[in-house]
């Protein structure tokens, strides 16, 4: 029987809550993430070994647009 | 092999659909937080051989386009196409002088000088928007005089410099949509319609995309439009009026999120192709 390796898809610790943020396998520096339990905004500050550091998410700003 | 450098600052579904269209076809790519980059003449940090400009903030990207232009490195699109752009007065302007149709506008710095322009402007509604802005934020559609008076004096007291400069367009009576066209040099990609309930459009206000198909007249005005501009990539936001199209505004780092799918075409890979080309010195 093959055995099954499964990797954990990152995740990371909300610094508002302190809940467990899962994020998807392509998760990049910079992006954004909400967190699912008190639904502040997040940045992805860094990526590595399947582990996320989180910050709030800057705030819109005047000039933000297309 | 041609190295694509992505200006970026908080990293938009955009910013993802592109990178993985370029990491599918092995085209090496970096991606460039301008918010951690020092933008100074010579730094070895800024070598590539083209650079893709998706900040999301207007005021950063800029600066950032002229640093990389500044060492010689194609930027699309370029510091110049962005000023232009980046403010809905100037944009009026550039393409009222090429003769691109759009709705009647102005600006005023006084609320007294608002109250006459009204009147050249055939009357209320009107429209008044931040010459700077974005994603439909701060719109205000002006039904008569007392509401006039009241936006003016908030922007004036509570308003930043760039908000105490009244840009006022005539309002246009939408039959429920607007049209964005999404252009990569001359080429018109495909064009949806923008539909609401709401007299303002956007996607990001809750506006539904379908796909809207690309005829002859919104071709022409596109391609007229792209060249006031200097040409790049540009989404063209127009009116369907009466008598024809008109363009209401231009944005240089287009969001095509929602416009991907109802079209067929995948804006992320032109989007590669346009910064290819531009690499190889086959765009202006």
């Amino acid at each position: 029987m093959a055995l099954e390796i499964r990797e954990n898809p990152p995740s990371g610790i909300c610094p508002v809550c302190e809940a467990r943020v899962p994020a998807p396998s392509d998760i990049e520096e910079s992006e954004i993430l909400h967190c699912p339990d008190c639904e502040t905004m997040l940045v992805v500050d860094s990526v590595s070994a399947g582990r996320i550091e989180l910050s709030e998410a800057p705030e819109l700003e005047e000039d933000w647009g297309e | 092999m041609i190295k694509v450098a992505i200006l970026h600052s908080t990293l938009r579904k955009e910013e993802k659909l592109i990178s993985g269209a370029a990491r599918g076809r092995g085209i090496p790519i970096r991606l460039i937080d301008i918010r951690q980059t020092i933008l100074a003449p010579g730094s070895p940090a800024l070598e590539c051989d083209v650079a893709l400009e998706r900040s999301v903030s207007t005021v950063k990207g800029f600066y950032a386009a002229a640093a990389f232009e500044a060492r010689g490195i194609p930027v699309v699109n370029p510091s110049a196409t962005a000023r232009i752009c980046g403010d809905k007065f100037l944009t009026s302007l550039r393409l009222q002088e090429a003769g691109v149709p759009v709705p009647r506008f102005l600006m005023v710095f006084d609320r007294e000088q608002a109250r006459a322009a009204v009147e050249t402007l055939g009357g209320f509604p009107v429209v008044v928007k931040p010459p700077q802005g974005s994603w439909g934020r701060l719109l205000a559609r002006i039904n008569d005089q007392d509401a006039l008076d009241a936006v003016l004096e908030h922007k004036q007291v509570l308003g930043t410099p760039p908000q105490k400069a009244f840009y006022i367009q005539e309002y246009m009576e939408k039959p429920g949509y607007d049209i964005r066209a999404f252009m990569a040099g001359d080429e018109v990609l495909c064009a949806i319609a923008r539909e609401s309930d709401h007299w303002i459009t956007n996607t990001a206000l809750g506006g539904r995309a379908r796909d809207y198909p690309v005829d002859g007249e919104l071709e022409e005005i596109c391609h007229r439009t792209s060249h006031a501009l200097g040409g790049g990539l540009l989404a063209v936001d127009l009116f369907a009026a009466g008598d024809g199209l008109l363009v209401n505004e231009v944005n240089h780092t287009m969001e095509f999120r929602n416009s991907e799918e109802p079209t067929g075409v995948s804006i992320s890979n032109a989007i590669l192709d346009h910064c290819l080309r531009a690499a190889r010195g086959e765009v202006l």
